[in-house]
């Protein structure tokens, strides 16, 4: 009996010496959907123009300086969800007569990362979205020139009968980064 | 007479090592993450986010009083509620302190398993603690409901 006791009293005197105190704090990160979208190296107009040849029966010269423009995008989508980004000249506008404006995106290049999606090759653009590039996820292209989607815009002459060499129009297009 | 003496005496160290260590800690972190956080289209989110310095205070009192000289370690695990294994979560102490508490000054991951963060001996009040997060990233599904993870805190003699 007595040996109980001194077992009690030694477990009581360990038992509460070595009791230890906890302490927590909660950490709680939450993530947004991101949609970012800009043009390299900058938004700048691009001057596309028809010029006459250097010789009598030749095709029209199409001229095109600076043609190119870099689409650079951040996203990041719900689980299961995806991206587009589609193009279009605003509503209304149109191309002059005999010619067509095209768009050919090239596949993606760059230091980004995630999953770009792809590109459609090429595009007559009108006033209606067309999707140059399809499921865009969680991915980042990299910033600047040499990062993302290149696009070149160029002329295309389909009818020459239809073409007047004293017209042009200045064109608003706009690119849309959105869910599907 | 003798067991008596002998359970008087074991009574009387009960009573003078009995009192428990307290640790008490307090200060939450919460962040939300939006397109606000990338400098420009085309970029990721930073490589890390640090929270304020003073994010949670954690005071300590071995023996629950300031003349218990034992040293004491103060141990931090994470318990996990949401995680990501691309997230890493790091703390510090992020004021020196007076001679008597040591280590923790540079930030070092939260496993989730115990990992010594700083020793001391004697109270400690208020101490600031600082939090890092890394791993932040667009290429992350967005989570229905938030990460989250639960610091742990133990005090050890």
């Amino acid at each position: 009996m007595k040996q109980l006791i001194y077992i009690i009293c030694c477990f009581c005197a360990i038992s509460s010496y070595a009791q230890n105190d906890v302490g927590s704090i909660n950490m709680t990160f939450t993530l947004s959907q991101v949609a970012m979208l800009d043009l390299e190296p900058d938004n700048l107009p691009l001057t596309l123009k028809i010029a006459a040849p250097n010789d009598a029966g030749e095709k029209a010269l199409i001229v095109a300086a600076n043609n190119n423009k870099w689409i650079n995008f951040s996203s990041a989508v719900f689980p299961g969800n995806s991206r587009s980004i589609s193009i279009q000249m605003e509503l209304g506008q149109k191309v002059p007569p005999g010619i067509y404006l095209k768009l050919n995106t090239a596949k993606y290049s760059g230091l980004g990362k995630g999953e770009l999606g792809s590109a459609t090759s090429v595009v007559t653009l009108n006033d209606t979205p067309q999707t140059i590039v399809s499921n865009i996820k969680g991915a980042y292209t990299g910033n600047g020139d040499d990062n993302g989607y290149k696009l070149t815009y160029e002329l295309e002459i389909y009818d020459y009968k239809l073409l007047d060499f004293d017209q042009s129009a200045t064109l608003s297009i706009t690119l849309t980064l959105s869910d599907l | 007479m003798k067991n008596l003496i002998f359970i008087c005496i074991l009574v009387i160290s009960n009573c003078l090592y009995s009192q428990k260590d307290k640790l008490t800690v307090s200060g939450n972190w919460s962040k939300t993450f939006s397109a606000s956080d990338i400098s420009d289209a085309g970029n990721d989110y930073p490589n890390s986010f640090i929270s304020s310095t003073n994010q949670s205070l954690i005071t300590v009192s071995p023996g629950g009083n300031s003349t218990n000289y034992i040293n004491i370690n103060v141990l931090v695990h994470r318990e996990d509620i949401a995680w990501d294994n691309g997230l890493n979560l790091k703390i510090k102490r992020s004021t020196i302190g007076n001679g008597s508490i040591s280590g923790g000054l540079t930030f070092q991951t939260i496993n989730t398993t115990d990992s010594n963060l700083f020793s001391c001996t004697g109270n400690h009040t208020n101490v600031p603690l600082q939090y890092e997060i890394t791993g932040i990233s667009v290429l992350l599904p967005v989570p229905v409901e938030p990460y989250s993870t639960t610091v742990v805190f133990t005090l050890m003699n």
